[in-house]
């Protein structure tokens, strides 16, 4: 039942694809629904355990944090989060390769900590581009569109081509 | 009118949707963030940065809050300091503009300031915390504080326990940070303590010799006490490590394992060392040093061969840090000129079964490629051999896509295992692995250490593995501790 809830929902918003969407308001714990979601979406490595097919049930409700995620990337807070990760590992490396030769640090940790937070971004970009092309609508290709407008790595801008092209209205 | 009309549709439509979800239990969704796990006898003696985190201030997406009414500018944050063991919180605020400080409002069982706050047992509340600011997110240093008198009685009781199992529930505590947007959670942060009895004393011993590193092996025990037979029980020492007192076997399964630091597993079977009288002692030679899985690594990307060194890097890292001991020896192949390679080797796993059979793999070691396509990793079912990294991989994406080549399965949703665990199927914080999948990695029949000749050692067919193309004998003993299994410090 709850399933087929999804089925219709999902179709029934599809049918509204063509009109100026405005997201409307959602409770808290529909919002924490579709936060996690998303975030579960965005994080995920190999993403074999269904998050795309999760993430697209909510529809519409995840467009505008898909899109804004797409523009600006992770949140400052997440992504200090794994700033910190990445300067405490950079230190435990220098600290390991003291006592163990097989390990040969070439990068300064400024250099290293810059390569993984822009692969993180980059990230970030990918997937949600890649949600909002299975997603649909027309908030969801205005900002595809828009991205597809602005300089970015070269990877990246190969997605968000492939996902204009692929992007339903 | 016409949209009006729309967006009503779409409102009713999206509380249709939710409709059809069961809400979740606010409280009890939070992931681990961190577990921590130490005997009583311990605490004292560990240095004080285990109980030190970094909690980022603001929202977990950058649009904050799906959904929410309004602007969000300023978020609250709701405090929980829980369990007998734990009494306090500390906080201290860094990058937290002086106004946005100056501001802040305290309430339930905090007090202070930003600069030295205290959060006592229960609920502690702060209002006006901003929701983002220009430049890097300010953050909040936590540390937190044991009920000393606590520990004490729990570390004497234990003493004069004998041989009995720990108190379960009693011996945790946790601490949750909530950051809300009015009644909207933004973010969240979990990290659970616990302090189970550990028994001691030099009754009977266990002996580790040669251990390479010195460092504090983790040994998991499983043998018969008075109370009757034991599975797993966790210990850590660096040389003599007290037992308190071990029985005979008497038909309980009796067998040792260890791990530690720049050493091989040590898996030691029918252990009868053990009598009903005291002052037995168990020798465990820790040698050899650790396994080396040889690697070759194809870079098929420009400029990919130093990430490809800080990823073995960060690998071998890991696995020795979390005393796996395994390592990775790398042996670099650029192949970015050669179209033939880059045309056998392509950008995914769809590639791997020609692969194998190419001059662009080799046989009976790991297989890295570095290709030049947007995603993280991915481990290959057709032969765990293979795995290849993206252009978008984080520092833990090698040393994910090995854990699964050496067996391990994703621990994602098992809320036994904190969102650092290495396996978990994302994230970019993952740092560790449980003293239950080290034991996979290295004595699952179909981990590559065993179909590659790495390791020679009793091998199990464990449960919560994944094999590839390997499947175990069903008659190979499939006795491994449970998964999570961990000794948590070192």
């Amino acid at each position: 039942m709850k399933n087929f809830n999804i089925v219709l929902a999902a179709a029934a918003l599809s049918m509204l694809g063509a009109s100026t969407f405005a997201a409307p308001e959602l409770t808290p714990e529909q919002s924490l629904e579709v936060r996690k979601a998303v975030v579960t979406w965005l994080e995920c490595e190999e993403c074999t355990e269904g998050e795309l097919e999760q993430l697209l049930k909510y529809g519409e409700a995840a467009v505008p944090t898909l899109a804004a995620t797409l523009e600006r990337g992770p949140s400052p807070a997440t992504l200090e989060k794994y700033r910190l990760h990445l300067e405490s590992s950079y230190r435990n490396l220098i600290e390991y390769s003291r006592t163990h030769d097989e390990v040969k640090i070439d990068q300064s940790e400024e250099e290293y900590v810059k390569q993984y937070l822009e692969n993180y971004q980059a990230h970030y970009a990918v997937r949600s581009a890649q949600a909002l092309a299975k997603l649909g609508g027309v908030e969801a290709r205005r900002s595809l569109e828009a991205a597809a407008k602005r300089k970015m790595r070269e990877d990246v801008n190969v997605v968000v081509q492939e996902s204009v092209k692929a992007v339903g209205r | 009118m016409e949209r009006y009309i729309r967006n009503a549709f779409a409102a009713f439509t999206i509380a249709f949707i939710f409709s059809g979800f069961a809400v979740a239990q606010v409280s009890d969704d939070i992931s681990l963030a961190r577990n921590w796990k130490l005997c009583p006898g311990e605490v004292f003696e560990l240095p004080t940065e285990i109980f030190q985190e970094w909690v980022p201030v603001g929202c977990e997406v950058v649009d904050c809050c799906p959904g929410c009414p309004g602007i969000v500018d300023k978020i609250n944050w709701r405090i929980h300091v829980e369990g007998a063991p734990l009494e306090s919180l500390s906080l201290k605020f860094n990058r937290l503009p002086k106004d946005i400080a100056a501001g802040l409002r305290l309430g339930g069982t905090a007090q202070g300031s930003a600069e030295n706050m205290l959060i006592g047992k229960g609920v502690g509340t702060i209002a006006g915390l901003p929701a983002e600011i220009a430049g890097r997110a300010p953050v909040a240093q936590i540390e937190v504080g044991l009920d000393k008198a606590w520990m004490q009685d729990q570390a004497k009781n234990a003493g004069d326990a004998g041989d009995v199992g720990d108190d379960g529930e009693k011996d945790s505590g946790h601490i949750i940070i909530e950051q809300y947007y009015g009644k909207y959670r933004v973010n969240e942060y979990k990290i659970a303590y616990r302090f189970p009895f550990c028994p001691g004393g030099l009754s009977d011993r266990i002996v580790l010799q040669n251990n390479a590193s010195g460092d504090s092996a983790s040994v998991l025990v499983d043998a018969r006490r008075s109370s009757g037979c034991v599975l797993e029980e966790s210990r850590r020492g660096a040389g003599i490590i007290g037992m308190g007192s071990v029985l005979s076997n008497a038909g309980c399964r009796s067998e040792v394992a260890v791990f530690s630091d720049d050493d091989a597993m040590k898996l030691v079977e029918g252990v009868g060392a053990w009598t009903n009288f005291l002052g037995d002692t168990l020798n465990v030679n820790l040698t050899p040093n650790r396994l080396m899985a040889p690697v070759d690594v194809w870079i098929a990307r420009d400029f990919a061969l130093l990430t490809a060194l800080g990823d073995i890097n960060n690998a071998n890292l890991l696995y020795n840090s979390n005393n796996a001991g395994i390592g990775f020896s790398p042996n670099f192949r650029i192949v970015t000129g050669n179209p033939a390679a880059l045309a056998a080797i392509g950008t995914g796993c769809a590639n791997a079964p020609g692969l194998l059979g190419s001059a662009f793999f080799t046989p009976g070691r790991l297989n890295v490629y570095y290709v030049n396509d947007a995603f993280t990793g991915v481990n290959c079912g057709a032969s765990r051999n293979i795995q290849y990294v993206g252009t978008t991989a984080n520092n833990q994406t090698l040393a994910h896509e090995f854990g699964h080549s050496m067996s391990l399965a994703h621990t994602n949703g098992d809320p036994a295992f904190p969102v650092t665990n290495v396996m978990i199927g994302g994230g970019a914080g993952r740092t560790h692995f449980s003293d239950g999948q080290s034991f996979r990695m290295n004595a699952q029949c179909s981990s590559t250490l065993n179909v590659n000749g790495v390791r020679a050692g009793p091998m199990r067919r464990c449960s919560s593995t994944i094999g590839g193309n390997v499947t175990c004998p069903i008659a190979m003993d499939a006795h491994c501790p449970p998964l999570a299994t961990d000794a948590l410090p070192k």
